[in-house]
């Protein structure tokens, strides 16, 4: 994933002079290529992740295209006030690819994780917020929107999903349906993909249907909605606070539907996932693994609406 | 009108812009008073008439509580008509109690949250020399303000790329709560930068000892401290932090406009 982040920068470079990337350390060595090819549209302003966000938003207003990338927590949450202020506020275009989002970094505690990015981001007015499972997802969805004028956030998953889509199918605001089915829909962003594909084998026949939604904010309302409208039940499984993050879009794009239906939203509860080791066993923890997303898909099953 | 009569002028009107609203940071405003006027009468290039042409000097005042002083001076220099003045702070009005990039004709960033303005100058000022403009780049922060960690952060930031179109004036009125007596400018010459202190109520003194260091070509950031009094010339103000914010009664307003006579 990091290596695409860095060749669709390359690729990208060479087609629009007006895209700048900076880098607060981090990712300086993945980005060498680019750097070497466009030295004088390339920064490594250290570790200064506030004033890297700041200055960003300075190169915007000359008429750059600024790409800022970092760790999440580093560049999300760190710099909130700045994006707030020196973009949104500001109305300045500007991008941030962030790697590490969720619990990427498992073992490294908690100051290394990030589970709010996305609810943060969503909040500010006239984000674009995506939830990144494929290089090619970012590849498509960064050129599309990269110079929309608008602020927009990729959060890079450090594994793929593995799932071939179709360039048509990657777009801002479109989510996808990777499996169909009747019984129950299963919503996910990022790498979960993998798991929420599994359950839906496990389960079998044309039980499940998966919902793939990269494009956090804008959100594809409608296809949940026709979603749930046949199924009418929904699991929801995000790498991600159920606060504010994938779960929420659901729920709102099902408000006043005029249906009954049910809803489980798994995601990372109202707390810290103070324990360390693979990022399979936080899954676990968060109660967002293969095993307890099975359960809860069989419970939802079983359920009427 | 001499000079020094038409920014005491410009402070009656910051006086009266602040009293009317019932809003705004008085003191704050009236020590930067004499350092905008130079700076947008003798420094920088900027048309008010067309303030988006791309070949222009940038300005940001960082302490953007000071908005007030802003305007006075944007209005005088003909950026937007003074009747906007009075609508400071009221509904509709494109003057807030910090400037909005988007509505203020002149306005280069939207400040307020302090330690801003110089990491969003050191932006503009890498855009500028990458797209091979001889312009500057101009911030006024305060001295309160260099308590923020992004401030320093952007300091060794335009130290490490040579950013010798970025111009930082710390307007040093010495009113933070907590504020003690740094050596600014021997810490920032320590950090590569250039630096000079000048007297920032002087308006001759500044055309001679800022104007020039800011307009000549450099080969490192520049510093300028600038040694003002918070409230200038108002003896009330200087010293009393209960007037940060406070904005005058009826009475004081008559004690103030003739202070200011």
């Amino acid at each position: 994933m990091r290596a695409q982040f860095a060749a669709t920068m390359t690729s990208l470079g060479s087609e629009d002079p007006s895209l700048f990337v900076l880098v607060g350390d981090i990712g300086a060595f993945g980005l060498r290529h680019f750097a070497a090819a466009y030295p004088g549209r390339f920064l490594n302003v250290g570790i200064r992740e506030q004033a890297m966000a700041s200055a960003a938003a300075g190169l915007a207003a000359t008429g750059f295209f600024p790409v800022i990338h970092s760790i999440t927590g580093f560049v999300v949450e760190r710099c909130f006030e700045q994006i707030k202020n020196d973009f949104c506020y500001s109305g300045l275009p500007g991008n941030i690819v962030s790697v590490g989002g969720g619990i990427d970094y498992a073992a490294m505690g908690c100051t290394h994780h990030s589970y709010s990015d996305l609810a943060l981001l969503k909040s500010l007015p006239g984000t674009q917020v995506f939830c990144i499972g494929s290089p090619h997802e970012f590849d498509r969805l960064f050129r599309a929107s990269y110079r929309s004028g608008s602020m927009n956030y990729f959060r890079l998953a450090d594994r793929a999903h593995g799932i071939a889509f179709r360039d048509e199918e990657l777009a801002v605001g479109r989510s996808i349906s990777v499996r169909t089915g009747h019984e129950l829909t299963l919503l996910t962003a990022g790498e979960l993909l993998t798991s929420c594909l599994e359950v839906a084998s496990e389960i079998g026949g044309d039980r499940c249907e998966v919902i793939y939604s990269p494009s956090i904010k804008p959100f594809d309302a409608a296809r949940v909605r026709a979603s749930v409208t046949k199924t009418r039940r929904l699991l929801v499984a995000e790498e991600h606070s159920v606060l504010g993050g994938l779960g929420d879009e659901a729920r709102r794009a099902l408000d006043n539907s005029g249906f009954a239906y049910a809803l489980t939203s798994l995601g990372i509860q109202d707390q810290f996932l103070r324990d360390y080791g693979p990022r399979k066993h936080l899954l676990e923890v968060a109660g967002i693994g293969p095993a307890r997303l099975l359960q809860e898909a069989r419970t939802l099953l079983e359920r009427s609406p | 009108m001499d000079e020094a009569e038409v920014v005491k002028q410009m402070r009656r009107t910051v006086l009266q812009m602040v009293y009317t609203a019932r809003e705004g940071h008085l003191p704050s405003s009236f020590s930067i008073m004499d350092l905008l006027y130079v700076l947008y009468r003798d420094c920088l290039h900027i048309d008010p008439h067309h303030p988006k042409a791309p070949d222009r000097d940038r300005f940001i005042l960082s302490k953007g509580h000071a908005s007030a002083a802003l305007y006075a001076v944007l209005s005088h220099f003909g950026f937007f008509d003074a009747t906007h003045l009075s609508t400071y702070c009221q509904p509709g009005s494109l003057l807030g109690g910090h400037p909005d990039c988007q509505k203020v004709p002149g306005v280069e960033a939207s400040t307020g949250s302090l330690g801003h303005g110089i990491a969003i100058g050191c932006g503009l000022a890498i855009g500028l020399r990458q797209q091979g403009s001889p312009r500057q780049v101009v911030v006024l922060v305060g001295d309160g303000e260099m308590d923020e960690g992004s401030f320093w952060e952007s300091v060794m930031m335009a130290k490490n790329l040579a950013l010798s179109n970025l111009v930082v004036i710390a307007d040093c009125n010495g009113s933070q709560h907590y504020s003690h007596s740094f050596d600014y400018e021997g810490i920032l010459r320590s950090m590569g930068w250039q630096a000079h202190t000048v007297d920032g109520h002087h308006l001759s003194e500044l055309r001679r000892d800022l104007v020039p260091r800011v307009r000549a070509s450099r080969t490192a950031p520049l510093f300028v401290r600038a040694n003002t009094q918070k409230g200038y010339p108002i003896r009330r103000f200087t010293g009393d932090h209960g007037w940060h914010r406070r904005t005058p009664t009826e009475e004081e307003m008559a004690d103030l406009m003739a202070e200011l006579s």
